[in-house]
């Protein structure tokens, strides 16, 4: 499937900054028209086969770099329920990233250098959305601690309370990736995202990035979920109990009742730099910017920086503590 | 190079350059507090600098603290002499004695008794009201007494002595010599000679100033932390809270606070008390201090 433009023929793409699709060859805006693909895998634009990955559902033709999508992998069964369309464009991603990592003195030279960013790309990453109904029984033994001096004596005086509550709360839209490719801790790290802007999906914002479709049916990657609805049952249960000093004897019971799944893709800047043999992997939240990633560090750089700190604060040090001792 | 990485290194060469300064600075400031005139002091009755009554020096060792002696003299232009007493020193000549009453005030007395009997002080001693309508001039006298169930040193300092060794700082040579004056009587008078002559290069009062080595001890301990919190490796935090996903706020269905008991326990509120083994010493014309032994 590609998106044409009707006046020029060229590739129209849906940029981000300006929230439209936009032709790349004439720059006219929303001047598409869709044509479907007759085999999938094979590039509408110059008949070149498309090495799609086993999930991609969106790519770019190697050969002439049409964006195209993968017509079996964007429709029903695979196609999205909703998407969160791309708000911060390639420059601003870049932007955060050196905003982020760039201030880190241990990293190497070249990194986040331009010739690097340029194959920053962007990806719609497949998340399965859960919403839970979720009753909490909580029950624990609270102390609140109270001190004061009276003449030479220091008093402490502790007020023992049986603690109850019972709480109900209604989840929306609880994500859970559902890319192998992608770690679950880092898109785990990426939220939150802000569910306003989600909409109906349109295979339309598909293009101009790459996409997955769902890795893993919702049954699999469902108790991720829940285990996120637990730890925000627990988040409440501390702020319901705030006024204690302490808690114990805590007895916990929680029952999240699903009541709803949705599949979604979620936009993601992703950029990958090698460096001693190894691949780093950053990604930037393509909604609030948020940046995720473990920057590499030159040991050399390191060892460097920090035998330079330790010898200027040495001669700082013994100057300044020789002219005291003189003085 | 990246900005941040440009002003890092700069401040570390500001740093340095400080720190360079710095001890320009101490190196002139020490040699000036060392500037004195010649020796102008016709009235010391003795040459004599080392009095080993108590005989805790051999001949050899006593020499090298004479020649110890005079070079500190020489550098600092002061009087300088090492005493040893014991239990059987006769001390008559001095009007003073090393036994009976409290070791700590004899030795004070005696080292006092010996620096006004033997007039010791680099400068002829001014006119003032300490004795005989004069003021001690610049001297310290160092006394170890050794008695069978305690031992002490003292430092009496007069003088421009007295202005550069507050009675503090006297009291912690003596305890840095003290360590070792026990089982090696002459290491620990090389000790209190050595910290002597640091002291009097300051101008007067400066604080006890750090060694080199903790000094370098500390920057290492700042650079490893510099270390540790650039290399340490997160991928991210995590923002996410409880109301993140939540429709709404948590419905509250039931909610009980009761309750059960109360506890209440004192605590005496312990004063803090001084410690004591070291004594000060002061009053007409010298100063000092000292410490066991």
């Amino acid at each position: 499937m590609l998106y044409r433009c009707v006046n020029c023929g060229g590739n129209v793409v849906y940029e981000p900054s300006k929230k439209k699709m936009i032709c790349q060859s004439c720059g006219g805006d929303e001047c598409q028209e869709v044509v479907p693909s007759e085999n999938p895998v094979v590039c509408i634009n110059c008949g070149s086969q498309i090495p799609y990955t086993e999930f991609q559902s969106a790519g770019r033709c190697p050969a002439c770099g049409t964006y195209l999508l993968r017509d079996d992998k964007v429709t029903y069964p695979y196609g999205a329920d909703v998407v969160l369309p791309f708000k911060v464009s390639k420059h601003e991603a870049e932007d955060k990233l050196k905003d982020e990592f760039g201030k880190k003195l241990f990293i190497p030279g070249t990194f986040l250098s331009q010739k690097t960013l340029e194959k920053m790309k962007g990806i719609y990453v497949p998340f399965w959305m859960y919403d839970y109904d979720s009753n909490i029984d909580y029950h624990a033994t609270g102390t609140k601690v109270r001190s004061w001096t009276s003449g030479d004596k220091r008093y402490t005086e502790t007020s023992y309370f049986d603690v109850a509550r019972k709480l109900h709360v209604n989840y929306e839209g609880i994500p859970v990736d559902a890319s192998i490719a992608m770690e679950d801790g880092i898109m785990d790290l990426m939220e939150p995202y802000d569910y306003s802007a989600l909409i109906k999906h349109d295979n339309k914002y598909l293009s101009g990035f790459e996409a997955e479709t769902y890795n893993m049916p919702p049954d699999e990657v469902e108790p991720r979920a829940r285990a996120k609805a637990d730890k925000a049952n627990r988040g409440w249960i501390r702020e319901y109990t705030s006024g204690y000093d302490t808690l114990t004897n805590e007895m916990f019971n929680n029952n999240n009742r699903q009541t709803g799944t949705k599949f979604a893709l979620m936009p993601v800047w992703m950029y990958e730099y090698r460096f001693q043999g190894k691949n780093y992997k950053f990604y930037v939240n393509g909604q609030t910017g948020k940046c995720v990633g473990t920057a590499p560090r030159s040991t050399a750089k390191a060892l460097g920086l920090t035998a330079l700190l330790w010898i200027a604060g040495f001669v700082c040090l013994g100057g300044l503590s020789m002219l005291l001792g003189v003085l | 190079m990246s900005k941040v990485l440009k002003k890092f290194v700069i401040a570390m060469l500001v740093l340095l350059g400080i720190g360079i300064v710095l001890f320009g600075i101490y190196i002139a400031k020490s040699k000036s507090n060392l500037k004195h005139e010649a020796r102008s002091n016709t009235e010391c009755r003795t040459n004599e600098r080392v009095f080993d009554y108590a005989d805790k020096l051999s001949d050899s060792e006593e020499e090298e603290l004479r020649n110890d002696i005079k070079e500190l003299e020489d550098l600092v232009g002061m009087d300088v002499a090492i005493v040893t007493v014991d239990q059987n020193t006769d001390l008559s000549e001095f009007g003073a004695s090393a036994t009976g009453g409290n070791i700590e005030s004899n030795t004070k007395d005696i080292a006092e008794k010996i620096c006004d009997t033997y007039r010791f002080g680099w400068e002829e001693w001014p006119a003032g009201t300490y004795l005989d309508g004069r003021d001690a001039s610049t001297s310290v006298v160092i006394v170890a007494n050794w008695q069978p169930t305690d031992r002490y040193v003292y430092l009496c300092t007069s003088g421009k002595a007295r202005e550069r060794i507050s009675d503090s700082k006297a009291v912690s040579i003596t305890k840095y010599g003290g360590k070792k004056l026990r089982e090696d009587p002459f290491t620990g008078f090389e000790r209190i000679l050595k910290k002597t002559k640091s002291a009097m290069k300051s101008s007067g009062g400066g604080i006890d100033f750090i060694s080199l080595p903790i000094c370098a001890l500390v920057a290492l301990v700042v650079s490893i932390i510099f270390f540790a919190v650039n290399f340490s490796k997160k991928a991210g935090k995590d923002t996410t809270t409880a109301s993140t996903y939540s429709k709404g706020n948590a419905q509250v269905l039931d909610k009980r606070d009761i309750f059960i008991r109360k506890e209440v326990h004192s605590v005496k509120i312990q004063s803090s008390s001084g410690g004591g083994g070291s004594s000060s010493g002061g009053g007409g014309g010298h100063g000092g201090g000292g410490s066991h032994f």
